[in-house]
């Protein structure tokens, strides 16, 4: 009796833990996504059940730690020239949004709430902005702001990092629907989050999670690169020069062959 | 077939990058110039962020200018003797070149100043050159012993001489070092490997004859690179190795091609060649600067 007490709360709480990093009622594949050197991207499936007759509206976000450097371009005198550095902070390297049903269906304070609009409107709340001054790195004033988050969301549209689609499937209370996710996606946790909204009520919602990690050789590359910089650029001067001298031994290879050969005609 | 860059963080068709490497290659075979100057806004052009594209093009031009030397020093063309020298004054320049930038920087309107008189630079070395082997070529007989002009004259007068077998000309120890030393200056201010400076000075103002000029150039190249690509990858953490091995694969492979092909030129072709793309690059440099970018705000880097 007192192994079924323990027993059981055990199970309970291992059967929470489980849903909740699934996501209960959602299924995302591949849960693991590595990236490799041969990588060009992935597609990233789910599906899941939700109640009958709502629309579905499906959010995918990294963590908000991108920090992005901007240059702002002026005309000084005839030249146009970089002006100004700024960087962009707090916002998620990764956001798409995809629907059932068209954006518009869903109320301003929904939208506003759950970071759901064609125009990654939540980013302009998130975002920290700061300018690069003479006297140092200061926060920017409004106009800046806007102009520089316009620009941050423009350049993650084109590399594919922002995106908003319908291109959600239902059939009844089941939903799929699938991601084209580029090379550059954040390598840490992302999470896909369900909303389920019926005539502009939140009916039901849903979070499941992905993991994105480079393997060995790219994890490698990487630590060397940023935190033993000197030993990694010895290193890559090391290979230049080997495979400087072994492409010239190459050619000098070939070209006595292919001398020989016309001696020999 | 597409490969992902571990630094850069995207994926990139193997054969584009390794073509752009040749292509550049065959410049730094033909002219002894690292090509920075063409691939970074090559790479940037498809989509890899400007501070990877800077400081892995700078780790592939080590391989370009290993495979252009040795290329050259076969057909014994590199004069090492002199190389060296330069290479010394070279790499305090850059030092200064480094501390003179930061100084420049904090009087203000630093991209103004540099890039006119970047374009400047490139118009009256082009020119000069263009015009200076246009005659050149219509004079029969032309040989490649190098050009006598007023300040390679001045140099054989100054103290400390020394006579260079390979180049086959005599000049100061103190002046080769100040020449390395403006040289170095220069690219570290223009943020430039060199090559392009280097090629001119050793023409003109020592006096080396040209094929001796190219090959010397592309050695002197090798120290200027491994000592920026060491000092992007400590202070920047921007050298992408895939990167740059798919980069020096083409161009060590274009550096033999280039100088083979260089050698079936006469001097003054070949002057007349690398006039063309130094205003090509000019024109190039001008366009960008006078024309209204697509977008007013970029991508700088990624942190």
């Amino acid at each position: 009796m007192k192994a079924k007490l323990i027993i059981l709360p055990v199970l309970l709480i291992l059967l929470l833990h489980t849903t909740a990093a699934a996501g209960a009622g959602l299924d995302i594949t591949p849960g693991n996504i590595n990236i490799g050197l041969i990588y060009s991207g992935s597609e990233l499936k789910f599906s899941g059940t939700a109640p009958g007759g709502a629309d579905i509206y499906v959010k995918i976000t990294s963590p908000e730690d991108l920090v992005m450097e901007l240059n702002r371009k002026g005309k000084v005198g005839l030249f146009w020239l970089n002006t100004e550095r700024s960087k962009v902070s707090g916002v998620p390297k990764l956001y798409h949004v995809l629907s059932s049903a068209p954006m518009d269906r869903v109320p301003g304070h929904l939208k506003k709430e759950l970071g759901l609009s064609e125009g990654f409107e939540d980013i302009y709340t998130r975002a920290r902005v700061s300018v690069n001054r003479k006297e140092g790195w200061e926060p920017a004033a409004a106009g800046e702001f806007h102009d520089y988050v316009e620009a941050f969301i423009g350049i993650s549209r084109k590399n594919g990092l922002y995106a908003v689609g319908e291109n959600l499937s239902v059939n009844g209370s089941e939903f799929r629907g699938r991601v084209k996710l580029p090379p550059g996606i954040p390598q840490e946790r992302s999470s896909v989050t369900v909303y389920a909204i019926k005539d502009g009520i939140l009916l039901d919602t849903m979070q499941g999670y992905f993991d994105v990690s480079g393997t060995a050789p790219v994890r490698w590359l990487n630590r060397m690169a940023v935190y033993d910089g000197p030993i990694y650029g010895l290193m890559a001067v090391v290979l230049a020069l080997v495979f400087g001298v072994a492409i010239t031994a190459l050619f000098n290879c070939l070209e006595s062959l292919w001398g020989g050969g016309k001696r020999n005609q | 077939m597409d490969i992902f860059l571990p630094i850069a963080r995207m994926s990139v068709p193997v054969f584009t990058i390794a073509g752009l490497g040749g292509l550049v290659g065959l410049l730094s075979g033909m002219f002894g110039v690292g090509g920075g100057f063409l691939m970074t806004p090559l790479l940037m052009m498809l989509g890899i962020p400007p501070a990877v594209a800077v400081a892995s093009d700078t780790n592939q031009i080590v391989a370009a200018s290993v495979s252009g030397t040795l290329a050259h020093s076969k057909k014994k063309n590199v004069d090492f003797q002199m190389g060296f020298i330069i290479v010394i004054g070279g790499l305090v320049g850059g030092s200064l070149g480094t501390v003179l930038v930061k100084i420049l920087r904090s009087l203000g309107n630093f991209d103004l100043v540099l890039k006119t008189a970047y374009v400047v630079m490139l118009f009256l070395v082009g020119s000069f050159m263009f015009m200076e082997s246009l005659s050149a070529l219509k004079k029969k007989g032309e040989s490649d012993k190098g050009e006598k002009t007023a300040v390679s004259g001045l140099l054989k007068r100054l103290p400390m001489k020394k006579y260079f077998e390979v180049s086959g000309i005599e000049a100061s120890i103190p002046a080769l070092l100040a020449l390395g030393l403006l040289t170095g200056v220069l690219a570290a201010v223009m943020g430039v490997g060199g090559g392009f400076i280097m090629l001119p000075v050793m023409i003109y103002l020592i006096g080396m004859p040209l094929r001796n000029s190219v090959g010397t150039s592309a050695f002197v190249v090798i120290f200027t690179a491994i000592n920026v690509t060491i000092a992007q990858s400590a202070i920047n953490h921007t050298v992408d190795l895939v990167l740059a091995m798919l980069l020096l694969l083409g161009s060590s492979a274009g550096a033999q091609i280039g100088a083979r092909l260089g050698g079936r030129l006469k001097a003054a072709q070949l002057r007349i060649a690398f006039s063309i793309i130094v205003l090509l690059v000019m024109a190039k440099m001008t366009m960008d600067l006078l024309s209204p970018p697509a977008s007013l705000i970029i991508q700088g880097g990624v942190l």
